[in-house]
């Protein structure tokens, strides 16, 4: 599948097409069926931005565009990569470099034939609750007038414009991705992947068991969840500490979580001036707010361990917290370094609440408390996931409409019928972003205004439109079937070809297509659209391909060449051998 | 210039250059368009040096005058095939292939080749598949006749990678169909086998060495080979031979007659 966004074919995208045409040539001639097909995908926006800045309809720029490939004990092998290409060029590149796709099984991902089956399934999602409504925190950026995805926001500007991006509450469409947390990774395991990409798939995911405690804030003489600890500090924190804690969480609030997280950024932080009461040993623990903890992780407020975790180690170095061992390693060697691993716990015992785990592994002694936590009602056990819902929703105009309306009277979500679909974009002469946050086809006012098509009550549609990543999602489906107008595929075409046998594809994706497809996939399988568990058996990452080889000579203020590793400060020139 | 580990200036060498090469962007300037590869140097060209960098997997760097490599390896493919051009650059019709029999070296040849492409194109080892019929056309160059069996069956071994010219080529050849639905030659393990054998040497039923002969290699032969070996010969020179035990491709056990040894020493 081509992803068409914009100008600049280059020569590392017939890498991985080529991989797949070689493969697919050899199947078909030692006796397979081989589906081995093409197809554009162009929403989005990157094609949107491109479609902007050239002033072309980005109808017009993605006119032509698709890959894929698979074989008669069945071979299904696809490719996908991504390059920045206006149709036309890359599909007569594509046909002068001899790739034998199957054209009759063309797809584009934003005809209406296409998208009516993504809207399809995302009425499916609607239906089963996997599809919500709910206000969360996004990348805003004010400027561009839309909500930028982690990825294109980087060092808390835009990545197209440079443009300042802050976090900010707005209501947003959902999808329940993590309903499926534990079965996208125990699925993980049986998959002939790239191990790097399962692993990075793992971590995003990053299931893992912990104790949520229940701490007593000093100054406040009954108990609170820490989930409400903005508003308690809010009320709690002295004048002075407050200022600083605004200040700094605006500042906090203009960073992605990415940069957030980055370990080699160094750790900021302000004291709240509150104190938290540590439940097993009754000590006044000082509570900061720093922005390397994530408000959705867990309830956003973490017991920091600053002895046996490099982070909070970093941090509590900074800002001069004292540091306590409660973890000795079995050799008695504590570097310096923060210690993770198992060993014998120290300095860990109170009398007055009968907890002594002093002596025990590191894992007895966690039982331990997780049981004494549990019987005291001072924790709880829980799963953690660092997986988040998956925002759905874009305010730009080159997506696919989202199948549903309001009810004018009391706002009312109503899913369309099924066999309405598709709900096709609208022609706009302008479509980019309003500025203020309301998406750009809320200027087709007819368009918008509808009517309820069951009771006729006057309604809105939906102006947000998909995210890039929707169309893809399912698209391999769609090349088995390519032409059904019934259902999203026939069961026996279904039945016939999955899984992907092979899938070539840069490793780009492997948070995002990679995961959003699995999790369609899962739910396709529970509502007995497709017979695997899985998309994709073995997925293969094509390495880059980078540019010659340059020299760099380095000149001195004289104008002399002079060794590169002379160490002085030179202006440099480039030499093309 | 390239001195010891690092690059250097070709009029000075003791000023040191820094190398390396970046993701293709606009702005570097340094993108490299694949319709000016395959204007210059043809789709196939480009599809076999794309595969040919490197392993799929890995992160390699364009290298323009690497796809003069296989550019070349292509146009001895072909001239191999059809000849050297006429004068006015034109080639003639047909191929050079003759209708005899191949020889058993050319069967070899092929067959190790179809091996290895069919394994390596099956685990995705693109770039040694290209390897092992750039070794295999060094080979074919040495013979002086090009059987038709076995030209057509490495026409088809490169079809994948490079379609084009291997289409033309079939056509060449006499066929009217298109290569592509053809089945994909199959490696005949009797073809794969190594030529040579090692065989033990027994002298009185004990070992004493080994000797490398045809696998087809006769008794007397195999004696031969064994008499004129350094270490063996010592035990052979000179004596008398009681009687000799064969089994081809196995072993060769010499007994002696040690009666007439130690008459011949005393």
């Amino acid at each position: 599948m081509d992803f068409c966004s914009g100008a600049g074919l280059h020569v590392g995208h017939p890498l991985g097409y080529t991989a797949t045409d070689i493969l697919a040539r050899l199947k078909r001639m030692q006796g397979y069926n081989v589906l081995h097909p093409m197809g554009w995908d162009a929403f989005g926006l990157p094609a949107e931005q491109y479609a902007i800045e050239t002033g072309t309809h980005p109808k017009i720029t993605t006119l032509k565009n698709i890959d894929r490939f698979r074989s008669d004990s069945i071979l299904f092998i696809l490719s996908l990569d991504v390059y920045k290409s206006v149709n036309e060029e890359t599909w007569l590149i594509l046909k002068s470099l001899g790739f034998s796709y199957d054209w009759d099984r063309e797809i584009s991902t934003t005809e209406p034939e296409y998208y009516r089956w993504t809207q399809w399934i995302f009425l499916q999602l609607l239906k089963r609750g996997l599809a919500y409504q709910a206000e969360v925190p996004v990348n805003w950026c004010p400027a561009l007038g839309t909500v930028l995805a982690n990825e294109e926001v980087v060092d808390g500007v835009s990545e197209r414009g440079g443009h300042p991006v802050i976090r900010k509450p707005m209501k947003q469409w959902m999808l329940k991705i993590t309903a499926y947390a534990d079965r996208l990774l125990e699925d993980l395991d049986d998959l002939d992947w790239p191990e790097s990409i399962k692993e990075m798939q793992r971590n995003w995911i990053g299931r893992s068991k912990v104790l949520r405690w229940i701490f007593l804030f000093l100054a406040v003489m009954d108990r609170k969840e820490t989930q409400r600890l903005q508003s308690i500090l809010q009320t709690m924190t002295p004048s002075l500490e407050q200022r600083q804690v605004e200040e700094y969480t605006d500042l906090a609030s203009r960073k992605s979580d990415l940069e957030r997280t980055e370990l080699q950024k160094e750790k900021t932080g302000v004291f709240s001036g509150c104190y938290a009461k540590n439940p097993v040993s009754g000590e006044a623990i000082p509570i900061w707010v720093a922005d390397y903890v994530l408000g959705s992780y867990g309830t956003g407020a973490i017991m920091a361990v600053p002895a046996h975790d490099t982070r909070d180690l970093e941090f509590a170095s900074k800002f001069d917290i004292p540091i306590r061992w409660v973890v000795m390693p079995d050799d008695k060697n504590l570097s310096g370094k923060a210690y993770s691993g198992e060993g014998t716990v120290v300095n860990s015992s109170n009398s007055t609440v009968g907890l002594d785990i002093n002596g025990l592994s590191s894992k007895e002694a966690a039982s331990k408390v997780i049981e004494w936590a549990d019987k005291t009602a001072n924790g709880k056990k829980k799963v953690n996931y660092k997986l988040r819902d998956w925002l759905f929703a874009r305010q730009r105009y080159w997506g696919e409409p989202i199948p549903v309306v309001f009810l004018d009277d009391n706002g009312e979500i109503v899913p369309l019928l099924e066999t309405e679909l598709p709900l096709t974009l609208p022609e706009l002469d302008d479509f980019s972003p309003t500025g203020t946050g309301e998406p750009p086809l809320s200027k087709s006012v007819s368009w918008v205004k509808t009517k309820d098509p069951l009771s006729g009550k006057p309604a809105r549609r939906e102006t947000s439109t998909m995210p890039q990543w929707a169309g893809s999602c399912w698209y391999y489906l769609r090349f088995m079937d390519p032409k059904n107008s019934k259902e999203v595929v026939a069961k026996t075409k279904e039945m016939y070809w999955s899984p992907v046998d092979v899938y070539v594809g840069g490793a780009e994706h492997a948070v995002l297509h990679l995961l959003y497809s699995r999790f369609w996939h899962k739910v396709l399988y529970d509502i007995g659209i497709v017979s695997t568990k899985e998309p994709f058996k073995c997925v293969i990452n094509q390495g880059i391909i980078l540019g010659e080889v340059q020299y760099i000579a380095y000149k001195d203020s004289d104008g002399n060449f002079i060794s590169a590793d002379s160490g002085t400060s030179v202006e440099y020139n480039i030499i093309k051998n | 210039m390239k001195s010891g580990d690092s690059f250097v200036m070709k009029d000075n060498p003791n000023i040191c250059l820094i190398a390396r090469s970046h993701k293709m962007s606009k702005s570097r300037g340094n993108v490299v368009n694949p319709d000016d590869v395959v204007s210059e140097y043809g789709a196939d060209s480009l599809r076999l040096y794309e595969m040919f960098m490197g392993p799929l997997r890995d992160s390699k760097t364009w290298n323009t005058s690497g796809i003069e490599g296989v550019h070349r390896f292509l146009g001895r493919t072909w001239r191999l095939i059809v000849g050297s051009p006429l004068s006015d650059g034109t080639f003639k019709d047909g191929t050079l292939v003759t209708d005899e029999d191949p020889t058993l070296e050319q069967l070899r040849s092929l067959h190790k080749c179809i091996a290895k492409v069919t394994e390596e194109i099956e685990a995705t080892r693109f770039n040694t598949g290209i390897s092992a019929m750039m070794e295999f056309l060094n080979v074919a160059y040495k013979w002086k006749k090009h059987p038709r069996l076995i030209i057509e069956a490495f026409v088809l071994l490169l079809s994948p990678y490079a379609p084009h010219m291997a289409e033309e080529l079939w056509f060449r050849l006499g066929h009217s169909k298109s290569l592509a639905y053809e089945p994909f030659p199959k490696a005949d393990p009797a073809f794969l086998k190594e030529s040579t054998i090692v065989l033990p040497v027994q002298i009185n039923g004990k070992t004493r060495g080994t000797i490398q002969v045809e696998e087809t290699c006769s008794e007397e032969n195999a004696f031969q080979l064994a008499s004129r070996d350094g270490k063996l010969s010592k035990y052979l020179n000179g004596k008398v031979i009681k009687k000799r035990i064969f089994v081809p491709g196995k072993i060769l056990n010499v007994i002696l007659d040690l009666q007439n040894v130690k008459a011949t020493v005393r």
